[in-house]
């Protein structure tokens, strides 16, 4: 029987084509966009988790300043990290590895054309690389990793060899940095990120010697598996407060954990999405209304085919049903037709920011309850927003509707 | 052997308020319908033809008085059951033959028998059985404004037979067909009552249509009257 219904829903919604066009609108604007949002946030949090999970959870990323730096703290960005303090970190208990990069901004020459990049040099030591491979930063696509102990040999990320200069530089070319000459021996792999494919890579060895710099820009540490990342966390603040001669609370450096960093993104996102989202459901809103004023006005215009119909043997709780599908299919066309726009605004904004930022980190996910939830929740929309319309029609005295003109 | 009573109005009142003013559309309506009985109820306009038709029909209660329709008293009984009894028991024809525009003539005589819960497959071997009855087996799928006036009365006759009621009831069935297919749609009106034994009350304010019928009965200022 409600088979026979929904036929009746359908063949009454597309007899009047443009009127249902027109109700739905609403529905499909709002649904729309709550798809490609959704979407387009769940697809950033996947890639940030993602690139936080190459990382993994259990590393630690030391940075100088103060984590609860307000703007009138005076520890912001006032914070300084040392090599000694990488030794102290190597030296807490369950501290699997450390290193502290150097970090700079050089002058590159290449073809006698100039460009300003910023440059990063880590130990050369197997153990340090292979960690560096692991979270996605030193993966070389042409050429070599710079071999230990080697002086004057420097690695280019993807952007830079191909795109900085007129000519892309290739494996074996000479580059000038800081007027230093280097042999360009690797071209790293296109990274997710595009920060990391406009750095230059050299040993960090050379960085102390030619550039006369030994103070790491941040240190990078790995907690040893048989011990709890939270755990160490306390033993390395406790190191690095004794190291920097500050009590607790006056730290001018801060500790995160990847897991941290997820979250704490993770929260920023959520509160974005939430507002966006808001301002979407107003669209809803409008849509849902939209559908109560065509279901009373089809109740009014089918008054007497009501009346028939109650005279042919229809009960009240049959009319209801009825006119309750019938607004019900308004709302889940409407919201399939939007699913499709939002899908394809989702991955429009994709395509589009790939081609602006060179990156992948907004690419529009379309999990199954999304595109099911949102079917879902325009047919009930539709449902309720007919329910007054069609308590009206189920109600009305068959003699006065048979009589309607 | 006398026959069973299908319908029986006990002095039926229906009394309507216009505002102040209470217009008693029936005063003391009495009748008794046998069954396979052709009766023919007559009278002129605002003698309360049509409410009549509304009580025997279960669209409606009476203000006082009873009426039973196979035994059963319907005077007080809930919308739900009313719609029953109406679907189960009795067949509308109107005069304005009242089809869904929407539905083809098959599906508009599938339409009660959807209302009673009978499966597809039966709503359609009888819609066509009684598609054939009317003669309109090769109009079936045509909308009600791709037929014409007397098609549509046919149609309507086919609908209420769909559910097989106890009785039909034609309220000035060729009210609004020109007089040969007026006498068309009678003609099949007759032929079921003589062939299938249905019992019909016809409500007409044309004596012409009227003495079609078995029996006549007057009605003026909402009471039965031996004559006009």
């Amino acid at each position: 029987m409600i088979k026979d219904y929904f036929k009746v829903a359908i063949k009454n919604i597309f007899n009047r084509k443009l009127r249902s066009w027109l109700t739905m609108i609403g529905i499909f604007i709002g649904i729309a966009a709550v798809v490609a949002l959704i979407s387009l946030g769940s697809g950033m949090q996947k890639a940030i988790t993602s690139q936080f999970g190459k990382i993994g959870a259990n590393r630690i990323s030391i940075s100088p300043g103060g984590a609860i730096a307000g703007p009138l703290s005076e520890n912001l960005g006032s914070g300084i990290l040392y090599s000694s303090d990488v030794e102290a970190v190597r030296n807490v208990k369950g501290v699997e590895f450390a290193t502290g990069p150097i970090a700079a901004y050089v002058e590159l020459e290449f073809n006698k054309e100039i460009e300003y990049v910023a440059l990063m040099a880590f130990d050369d030591d197997t153990k340090t690389l292979r960690y560096m491979e692991e979270m996605g930063l030193a993966e070389v696509e042409y050429g070599r990793q710079i071999k230990t102990g080697a002086t004057r040999e420097v690695i280019l990320g993807n952007r830079i060899a191909n795109d900085l200069f007129d000519k892309p530089i290739q494996v074996g070319n000479s580059i000038y940095v800081d007027n230093y000459k280097f042999n360009v021996v690797g071209i790293q792999k296109k990274s997710d990120s595009s920060m990391f494919d406009t750095v230059i890579r050299i040993s960090k060895k050379t960085a102390e010697d030619l550039f006369e710099r030994e103070n790491p820009s941040n240190i990078f540490a790995k907690v040893d598996d048989n011990y709890e990342p939270t755990e160490v966390l306390g033993k390395l603040e406790k190191a690095l407060r004794k190291e920097h001669n500050v009590d607790e609370g006056e730290e001018d450096f801060t500790i995160e954990i990847a897991a941290d960093v997820i979250e704490s993104f993770t929260r920023i996102l959520t509160t974005v999405q939430i507002l966006v989202i808001s301002i979407a459901a107003i669209s809803i809103v409008v849509g849902a209304v939209g559908i109560t004023n065509t279901m009373y006005t089809a109740v009014l215009e089918r008054t007497g085919e009501i009346g028939i119909m109650k005279a042919i043997g229809a009960r009240n709780s049959d009319i209801l049903t009825i006119f309750l599908i019938e607004s019900g299919m308004l709302g889940l066309v409407g919201g399939l037709i939007g699913i499709f726009i939002g899908v394809g605004i989702g991955k429009a904004v994709e395509v589009i920011a790939k081609a602006a930022m060179n990156s992948n980190i907004l690419q529009a996910h379309f999990p199954w309850y999304l595109i099911l939830g949102s079917l879902l929740f325009s047919f009930l929309l539709g449902a309720i927003a007919g329910t007054m319309p069609a308590k009206q029609a189920s109600k009305m005295n068959p003699i006065d509707a048979l009589r309607y003109e | 052997m006398t026959k069973e009573i299908i319908i029986e109005l006990d002095n039926v009142w229906k009394t309507y308020k216009m505002g102040t003013v209470e217009v008693h559309a029936l005063r003391g309506m009495s009748l008794k319908v046998k069954k396979g009985e052709f009766l023919a109820i007559m009278g002129p306009s605002g003698s309360g033809k049509s409410t009549a038709m509304n009580m025997i029909g279960c669209l409606d209660i009476p203000t006082k008085g009873e009426i039973k329709l196979l035994g059963r008293d319907i005077s007080t009984l809930h919308e739900s059951d009313l719609a029953q009894i109406r679907g189960k028991k009795i067949g509308f024809i109107f005069q304005k033959f009242n089809l869904l525009n929407t539905l083809t003539a098959k599906e508009n005589i599938m339409l009660p028998m959807t209302f009673q819960g009978i499966p597809r497959e039966e709503r359609e071997k009888k819609s066509e059985e009684l598609l054939g009855l009317v003669e309109l087996k090769d109009r079936m799928d045509h909308r009600p404004n791709e037929l014409s006036g007397g098609q549509q009365q046919r149609v309507a006759i086919a609908r209420s037979l769909s559910n097989s009621p106890d009785v039909i009831l034609a309220d000035e069935p060729t009210g609004n067909l020109d007089s040969t297919t007026g006498e068309r749609v009678l003609d099949f009106l007759k032929k079921l009552h003589k062939e299938k034994g249905t019992t019909i009350v016809m409500v007409t304010h044309d004596k012409k249509i009227a003495e079609q019928a078995e029996r006549i009965e007057f009605l003026k200022d909402g009471s039965i009257v031996k004559n006009l």
